[in-house]
């Protein structure tokens, strides 16, 4: 029988990366069969060199796709301590290592980076206000993120941000976003 | 050994052809057909080797739903290595059947059966007359025969039909099953030598090997040893008419006599590895082909490839011929690529499968490619 074939692979560092982006770009009009997540088996905390040393072959798998398919290549790590750009230039540099030529522009590769991390974006969608170098509490479970969801949802819709002004990070990955949700 | 299968209007298959080599992975989606093949081997098998009438064998509810043909056809293509014990050497043979339903009716004929080896004709049945060949190939008798049943199942062993009859010792030896641990029992009434479909009668299977295959009980414990920790052996005990199977384990400090476990106590996982060490190693000598559906239920993730490097290791050394049906990664990581035979089927049309995927991905496994729909 046929199934549809996968067009987003969601390379990240752990299961509540995955689950918001995922629920995210189902409500922007993604089908769930459209996803496979490539998620980091060492999980919270440790997951952000493996995505960065997973980054160049997953993106060499996708370019050797895009001939044939509509696929996507979302990348998602946090920034923590970092700044987005410089969590960005990390993964170039190991384009560069690995002999890939990095992202191109329009290329159908998105990046995720949270600052600090993803519940940073959270707090900030329960009405909280936030900087990007405190830490916020997580969920007990992955899948609590569903107001969330809902909240990032609405706001995208409207095209305005409350409250303001949002984490830079999140208005960054918005314009990402944008270009993948459907 | 079975090389070529062809199947017309039997449920998704229609005009489908497989052809199979010593070990052969079935891959694809769920109702691409993969079972469906196996089915109809067993068909098959029951018809030529089980004494089953036609319409048991194949009832009308197989047809394929959106065809109006009342016809169904099957060939079968079986290669045979030397026979000492009958002095035949290696052969080629070729079985078809072809069955006419009037599914209004609820009846099913016999339109035609044939049976050759080496492109020579043994047996040959149509519009109600058989016709029986020689050994020597010259023309035997020609007699009226039965509609509803197979021929070539019904005739008995003769010095001048060893070549039939051995056709129909070589289906019997085809294993074709699924495994299904709840529905296995720990009591046996009495030996089977046979398995069923879903092998709810290992017991009695086993029972059978204790008695005609003495000496494979040794080798079925020594890698059950490997296996399942601490496990001893197996035994059959007495209970009033029927035998009830134990499966004894070591104490933990290793003195004293094993503590014995009903067979049923076992959880599915243990009953499903002690089944699949006995399929290979309870006939490894006797030339079996083996046909398992989804031997990767229930055993956990470190015991598949050892079971699956054994079992690759025995075909052609004992065992003549394997062919699984998996969707587990382990299994299509290590035999996609040599042994894959790729099941596609759009809703309500034919299923097909061709012996290479429609695409690879360098850089990702045979399992990662398929679970992104990459490989069509």
């Amino acid at each position: 029988m046929s199934a549809g074939s996968v067009e987003v692979v969601i390379l990240c560092e752990d299961r509540q990366q995955e689950v918001f982006i995922r629920r995210f770009l189902q409500r922007r009009g993604r089908e769930r069969d459209q996803f496979r997540a490539v998620i980091s088996p060492a999980g919270r905390g440790s997951g952000e060199q493996w995505v960065r040393e997973h980054f160049p072959q997953e993106l060499k798998v996708h370019r050797s796709q895009r001939a044939q398919r509509n696929n996507w290549l979302l990348v998602a790590t946090d920034a923590d301590a970092r700044t987005v750009q410089e969590r960005l230039q990390s993964f170039a540099k190991v384009c560069q290592d690995a002999n890939v030529p990095f992202r191109e522009e329009n290329e159908e590769v998105v990046f995720v980076v949270p600052r600090r991390n993803i519940e940073t974006w959270f707090a900030y969608l329960r009405g909280e206000t936030v900087n990007e170098s405190d830490t916020y509490r997580r969920h007990d479970c992955e899948n609590d993120c569903r107001h969330e969801v809902v909240r990032l949802d609405e706001m995208c819709r409207r095209q305005r941000w409350e409250p303001v002004p949002p984490p830079p990070s999140l208005a960054t990955a918005c314009n990402e976003f944008r270009r993948i949700a459907q | 050994m079975v090389k070529r299968l062809y199947v017309d209007n039997f449920r998704c298959l229609v005009n489908f052809e497989l052809k199979l080599d010593r070990v052969n992975l079935l891959l694809g989606l769920n109702g691409t057909g993969k079972t469906t093949v196996f089915d109809v081997l067993h068909s098959l098998q029951e018809f030529v080797a089980g004494n089953a009438k036609v319409l048991t064998a194949f009832p009308s509810a197989d047809l394929t739903s959106w065809q109006t043909s009342p016809t169904q056809r099957f060939e079968l293509e079986l290669e045979v290595g030397p026979a000492s014990e009958v002095k035949l050497g290696p052969a080629s043979y070729g079985y078809s059947l072809v069955i006419e339903h009037d599914a209004e009716r609820r009846k099913a004929k016999v339109k035609s059966e044939t049976l050759s080896m080496d492109g020579k004709t043994l047996f040959h049945f149509q519009e109600g007359t058989a016709q029986l060949y020689h050994d020597d190939l010259t023309p035997g008798p020609q007699y009226p025969f039965d509609w509803t049943q197979s021929g070539v199942g019904v005739l008995q062993p003769r010095p001048d039909n060893k070549k039939l009859t051995r056709f129909r010792k070589e289906m019997q030896r085809t294993i074709i099953v699924g495994l299904q641990p709840a529905l296995m029992t720990s009591e046996s009434r009495e030996e089977a030598a046979s398995l069923s479909r879903n092998m709810e009668n290992f017991v009695s299977w086993f029972r059978y090997l204790s008695q005609e295959h003495t000496g494979a009980m040794l080798a079925i414990f020594a890698e059950l040893k490997h296996v399942l920790p601490g496990f001893s052996a197996c035994n059959l005990k007495e209970a009033g008419e029927a035998r009830v199977m134990k499966v004894l384990f070591e104490r933990p400090d290793g003195s004293g006599r094993p503590i014995p476990y009903d067979f049923n106590a076992l959880s599915h996982g243990q009953r499903v590895l002690i089944a699949l060490y006995s399929l290979l190693f309870g006939l490894k000598d006797e030339g079996i082909s083996l046909f398992l559906d989804e031997p990767d239920n229930f055993v956990a993730l470190r015991e598949i490839q050892p079971w699956l490097t054994a079992l690759t290791d025995l075909a052609g050394e004992g065992i003549e011929q394997a062919v699984l049906i998996s969707h587990h990664p382990e299994i299509i990581n290590y035999l996609a690529a040599s042994s894959g035979r790729w099941f596609e089927r759009e809703s309500n049309v034919p299923a097909r499968v061709s012996d290479k995927p429609n695409a690879t991905v360098e850089g990702l496994t045979p399992a990662e490619t398929i679970a992104r729909g990459w490989e069509k």
